[in-house]
């Protein structure tokens, strides 16, 4: 399986983000990535980014200029297991799915309907997207679930 | 082999001898020979009336192998700006559900129409193009400019989107923005849609709006994230571009003379097990004629700018639902509950993808509460039917339904697809407009 890669340094402490301290942004930001693709994300989509720390896990919001909210979540150690969007145009779901964007392209093809244009769902044994909508109103999650902490809902990640 | 996968390997046979053609009203112009000079009936109008044109459910274009279900197809003319060069394009769908005329090149071409992509008034020499998402994937193509022509109606000067099913749009996808990412999969094909063209009647004017148009002083100028339209220039490079609302590819029903503030959609009652096919109609304006007054009857729901409102059922709170003539089957979340639970159809190798819709062992009786933006409440019952239960040979079906996106961020979906329709009249009033006694956007029934 060839996803979930951690970084070296990828133990550096959640709560450093918290601050809003500006780390080196990797080449790539993605599901499964560590808290440093979070702040890529953040800067590829020219958006704020506040961080919160649940009992669980923590929340990173980030607000785009337009109006798109994406939330992503990451385990304590940091590796971040789910994401959500909401927004009138998607966001670049390449930038937020990494290596899982290969899973999504080829889910996608396969359940495309003709009549079924406003939602996409599929169940993967390690990739999960939620995805609806139409143009001003697009809203989705997507998550690993073999990365989800114990004790974590996904269905209450909103 | 499950039923639907039946349907989709049902080719040509074009069973529905009553219902081909998805012929509009004979007074149609016939192709290069209609008159340009609108008669945009404001006069008096019948009960047919110039303001209204036949919406047929069956089989769709021979491109289509065969088609899908519940598809409401109706016919559109375009004719270059300001001349009598016309052609007239059938089984193009009709979407409440997006708003803008969407036309697949291949048919175009094949009538014989050629026009010069739209020139981007910003940049002497480019032409503009239009990425569109949908949530299974994209469309891409140039945009033109056409009279459109609908029963008696005009809309003089219209943008519409060309999708580019043939590859006669030289510039590619651009790559690394959304087309090539948020989209996933290409829908630039007559089979993606099981029709040559989407007229998009929903509650909107503009597909984009001020978003499009103002993008150019957002933080990070325009991009992925408030844009969908691109200049290509002569190289055939495409970059994002802000583009006016009244340049915008815009539902052609705001730019008819008088009956422009809404559509209403008319399908008849069918039985539950469904039927080969369906005739309906599809009636401009909303308040405008004799014809189409707003019901006293009918229930009002206002939506938000996006055009939803919100569905209760089975205790979830639904705050993004919508109606949408462009679904073929009500696509709602499933319960949570053993009790509540419809039996999804198990995923087969024949048909891989058969969860997309509900398979119970025999009927369910359902209730879903809608409330518009107004308050205005409503309940609405409906069946779901086990989709392999159902006759092949039946394009308009009443009782299909399938699972939806249960869990989304801030607010889930009821997706009211044709099925809603059989039965009912239901006006779709456009954003801002004043149309019967209520103003726009609203939805009603």
């Amino acid at each position: 399986m060839k996803f979930h890669h951690p970084r070296p340094g990828f133990t550096r402490c959640t709560f450093s983000l918290l601050g809003l301290l500006v780390l080196q942004a990797p080449a790539m930001a993605h599901l499964g990535g560590d808290a440093d693709s979070v702040a890529a994300d953040r800067d590829a989509m020219h958006a704020q980014l506040s961080s919160t720390p649940m009992q669980l896990y923590s929340l990173h919001e980030i607000d785009t200029p337009s109006g798109t909210v994406v939330h992503e979540y990451s385990t304590r150690p940091g590796t971040v297991f789910a994401v959500t969007w909401q927004g009138q145009l998607p966001p670049d779901l390449a930038q937020l799915f990494g290596n899982y964007y290969k899973q999504y392209q080829d889910a996608a093809a396969a359940h495309s309907r003709p009549g079924m244009h406003r939602q996409l769902n599929f169940a993967n044994p390690d990739f999960v997207v939620e995805s609806t909508g139409r143009l001003r109103s697009f809203r989705g999650k997507a998550y690993v679930p073999s990365l989800v902490p114990a004790g974590v809902s996904v269905a209450e990640l909103q | 082999m499950s039923a639907y996968v039946r349907w989709l390997a049902l080719l040509s046979l074009c069973v529905l001898a009553g219902c081909g053609g998805g012929g509009g009203s004979s007074s149609d112009p016939s192709n290069s020979s209609g008159s340009s000079t609108s008669s945009s009936s404001s006069g008096v109008s019948s009960s047919s009336g110039s303001n209204v044109v036949t919406v047929t459910v069956n089989a769709g274009p021979a491109a289509a192998q065969g088609g899908t279900i519940n598809i409401p197809y109706i016919s559109v003319t375009l004719c270059q700006p300001g001349t009598s060069t016309c052609t007239t394009i059938n089984d193009v769908l009709v979407d409440t559900g997006s708003s803008g005329l969407r036309m697949m090149a291949s048919a175009l071409q094949a009538a014989g129409l050629t026009q010069a992509d739209l020139a981007d008034p910003n940049n002497a020499g480019n032409t503009l193009a239009e990425c569109v998402p949908f949530a299974d994937g994209y469309t891409w193509g140039p945009l033109m400019s056409a009279d459109v022509k609908i029963g008696g109606e005009v809309a003089p000067g219209v943008t519409v989107n060309i999708i580019d099913d043939n590859g006669s749009f030289a510039p590619a996808v651009p790559n690394n923005d959304h087309c090539a990412t948020h989209g996933a999969t290409s829908l630039n094909s007559v089979t993606a849609f099981a029709a040559n063209g989407v007229l998009g009647v929903g509650v909107l004017d503009q597909d984009c709006g001020s978003s499009c148009a103002e993008c150019a002083s957002a933080v990070g100028g325009c991009n992925a994230d408030n844009d969908i339209y691109y200049s290509c220039n002569t190289s055939n490079t495409c970059g994002f571009t802000p583009l006016a609302p009244t340049l915008q590819v815009r539902n052609p029903v705001a730019l008819f003379a008088v009956d422009n503030n809404g559509v209403i959609v008319t399908l008849p009652a069918i039985p539950a097990a469904g039927q080969v096919g369906a005739s309906g109609s599809l009636t401009f304006g909303i308040g405008t004629q004799a014809n189409n007054a707003l019901s006293s009857a009918a229930v009002v729901l206002t939506t938000d700018g996006a055009g939803n409102f919100t569905t209760t059922y089975n205790s979830q709170t639904l705050s993004s639902s919508f109606i949408d003539s462009g679904s073929n089957a009500l696509y709602f979340p499933n319960g949570t509950t053993p009790e509540t639970m419809i039996t999804v159809c198990p995923d087969t190798q024949s048909d891989p993808n058969a969860s997309d819709f509900y398979c119970p062992a025999s009927p369910v009786s359902e209730t879903a509460i809608n409330r518009g933006q107004n308050g205005t409440m409503s309940t609405v019952p409906f069946e779901i039917t086990n989709v392999n239960s159902l006759n092949a040979n039946f394009y308009a079906t009443p009782t299909i339904g399938g699972p939806a996106t249960p869990a989304a961020m801030l607010g889930s979906s009821f997706d009211w697809g044709l099925p809603f329709f059989y039965g009912k009249s239901v006006y779709v009033a456009i954003d801002g407009m004043t149309a019967g006694s209520a103003i726009g956007p609203y939805n009603a029934y």
